[in-house]
């Protein structure tokens, strides 16, 4: 029987431009145990880190200049295996959400993130990874 | 169509962003006028196209340099939560497939007085014991 990972092992990167958004998310995540995350304000940054950190999951907001969320999702499905994403916007129009999952992402959050919601995610998530 | 005229502004009334900070619609018609302030755009594109300029009033306001540092992206933040919140639950705005921006931020003040602009809307930041007037001031247009 597969040993579920705990939240303490868990890789997560977060990436989000908004400086009070990741600080409210690190809170969020720290508050529940878990200890191995990293953060970025770019999507670009983003991808030299999934490399280096091999982040299990990557909480990732949609709207970003240069490299939205989306395209971020998209880049990480077509170039790592078994990496989870949560996107969150402030958008929580159905053509978004659509547009999200559609990517590969595995979970939505509306902006605020609460943080019921986003652990509940990732305690879900973290049902599929197996402890190392 | 005039973006700003359907509008349902009851659609989001008061807005949690954080333990001890909120968004509240204010309602009174009192002129308001700003000489210390900072800026924020967004741009949206889409089925609706413009912009919203939101503007953060801070005088009077006894803020030292460390808490305007940490005011900046909150205010930043909370113009983005609460713009998405009302595209995503105005009944007109959540049908149209729309963009939002990143924030454009301008720190230098203007002055703001509600009696020479239209389309504006006040609402107030509450920050703890903190409350900040905030002037939203819309250019939006629905495409065909």
């Amino acid at each position: 029987m597969k040993e579920i990972i705990p939240l303490s092992e868990l890789r997560i990167l977060v990436v989000d431009d908004s400086d009070f958004s990741r600080s409210m998310i690190l809170q969020i995540l720290s508050e529940a145990g878990c200890q191995l995350v990293t953060e970025t304000n770019s999507a670009e940054h983003a991808m030299k880190l999934i490399r280096e950190k091999k982040p299990h999951i990557v909480i990732a907001d949609i709207v970003m200049p240069e490299i939205s969320g989306i395209e971020l999702t998209t880049k990480i499905n077509d170039n790592f295996d078994n990496i989870y994403v949560i996107m969150i916007s402030s958008l929580s129009q159905e053509h978004v959400v659509l547009e999200a999952i559609s990517s590969g992402a595995s979970d939505f959050i509306s902006k605020p993130v609460q943080k019921n919601q986003l652990i509940e995610s990732i305690q879900k998530i973290a049902q599929n990874i197996s402890k190392e | 169509m005039d973006v700003y005229k359907n509008l349902d502004w009851e659609a989001v009334e008061k807005l949690k962003i954080s333990s001890g900070s909120k968004i509240v619609l204010k309602r009174d018609l009192n002129f308001l006028r700003s000489e210390e302030n900072i800026s924020v755009q967004f741009l949206l594109d889409g089925e609706v196209k413009g912009s919203v300029d939101c503007h953060l009033c801070l005088d009077n306001k006894d803020i030292d340099e460390n808490s305007r540092n940490y005011l900046y992206p909150y205010f930043t933040e909370s113009m983005n939560i609460l713009l998405g919140r009302l595209i995503s639950t105005d009944p007109m705005l959540s049908a149209l497939k729309i963009k939002l921006s990143p924030p454009k931020c301008t720190i230098y003040s203007k002055t703001i007085d509600s009696r020479l602009m239209s389309e504006l809307v006040v609402y107030s930041l509450v920050i703890n014991d903190f409350d900040f007037d905030v002037v939203l001031n819309l250019n939006l247009t629905v495409i065909n």
